[in-house]
């Protein structure tokens, strides 16, 4: 099963650099010297998994002039390369290999799952290139991943599993489940991503592994908040008594693991405020 | 807009020939709407409207008629 290239570039912008291809929606106002925001998406995700908030956060608040979003596809993922960097720290270093190429400078950064601890990566090696950051049920700030359901994704054959691995990313079967199952299998079973995707997880995991278990909120850090769905049981959200006071953890109620979708009102509103 | 002109322009929007939706059509049935078509159709309606459609509302979305309900307040008969 495979997707037409037709379809898969449609949208996009599709960037040659070092380690590129790159791909990425790049939506929004880029001369109004507004910070760009960068979306990052998780394990088994890509650009598009942000169709219910990339317009909403152009446009922002009531009276803004608006923002340049630019929703990255990762190595392995959507159109951008097969090639998957060395370690997770390398997928941070090519996002910004992307955001050089799109003229994009310092960002705000929003990360989902394995896309928040890339972002965590990318403000690690590459401070001066972001101003505030989103992480939604981000993996690796002491909360388990749950590997083997990610495993479980790049061994997705059926409708039937795609059905379920959909009814666990959302606590329950969301109304466009039917929909977003077919997309998954589309998207995962393609024999061209599988392998790359296994070695990504390979990285994901040996990183999370090697991570101590709590989670070092006195390192630097730019300005950040955690946005978590409470009955996310694939990347639980931690104990808001393990987290610096500075440091705000929405807990979304009744939402698994995917905010963003589930609950995209509440997110677009929690991402326009913090990233004003 | 009325309902005739906001067809049109989803049909220009997903690609069909001029005057192909009805309204009846179930959205699971048209090749062309996926992920990146409810990104065009949340962009088309905030230009046309100045209004962002609720990802929420837009997944429980069956057929062409639901998402006119969408911007019913701004599509007449």
């Amino acid at each position: 099963m495979e997707i037409e290239p037709e379809r898969l570039l449609a949208g996009r912008r599709v960037l040659r650099f070092a380690g590129g291809p790159g791909a990425a929606v790049d939506r929004g106002p880029q001369d109004n010297g507004g910070v760009p925001l960068v979306l990052i998406h998780g394990f088994g995700g890509d650009a598009l998994s942000w169709q219910f908030n990339i317009q909403a956060l152009v446009k922002g608040a009531a009276g803004s002039p608006g923002r340049r979003v630019l929703a990255v596809d990762l190595p392995g993922h959507g159109a951008s390369t097969l090639d998957i960097p060395a370690g997770l720290g390398g997928v941070a270093d090519w996002v910004v290999r992307l955001m050089d190429a799109v003229g994009v400078g310092r960002a705000d950064i929003v990360g989902h799952s394995m896309g928040g601890r890339v972002s965590l990566l990318l403000a690690e090696r590459h401070p001066d290139r972001v101003r505030r950051m989103s992480l939604i049920a981000c993996a690796g700030v002491g909360s388990r991943v749950d590997a083997g359901f990610l495993q479980a994704l790049c061994t997705l054959e059926t409708l039937d599993q795609a059905r379920g691995l959909i009814d666990r990313l959302f606590a329950g079967a969301p109304p466009n489940r039917e929909a977003l199952a077919r997309a998954f299998l589309l998207r995962l079973a393609d024999p061209a991503t599988r392998g790359p995707l296994t070695r990504l997880l390979d990285r994901l995991v040996a990183d999370i592994g090697a991570a101590p278990s709590r989670f070092d909120w006195t390192q630097p850090l730019p300005p950040l908040q955690l946005i978590w769905g409470d009955a996310d049981d694939i990347v639980p959200p931690p104990d808001a008594a393990d987290l610096p006071s500075h440091v705000t953890l929405h807990r979304l109620p009744g939402v698994g693991h995917m905010p963003q979708a589930q609950a995209a009102t509440q997110v677009n509103a929690l991402l326009t405020e913090f990233h004003q | 807009m009325n309902r005739n002109e906001f067809l049109a322009a989803l049909d220009e929007m997903l690609e069909l020939d001029p005057g192909t939706l009805k309204g009846g059509e179930e959205l699971d049935g048209i090749d062309s709407w996926d992920s990146l078509a409810v990104i065009s159709f949340i962009a088309l309606v905030d230009e046309k409207f100045n209004t962002v459609v609720a990802g929420e509302d837009l997944a429980k979305a069956k057929t062409v008629d639901d998402l006119l309900a969408l911007v019913s307040d701004h599509v007449t008969a």
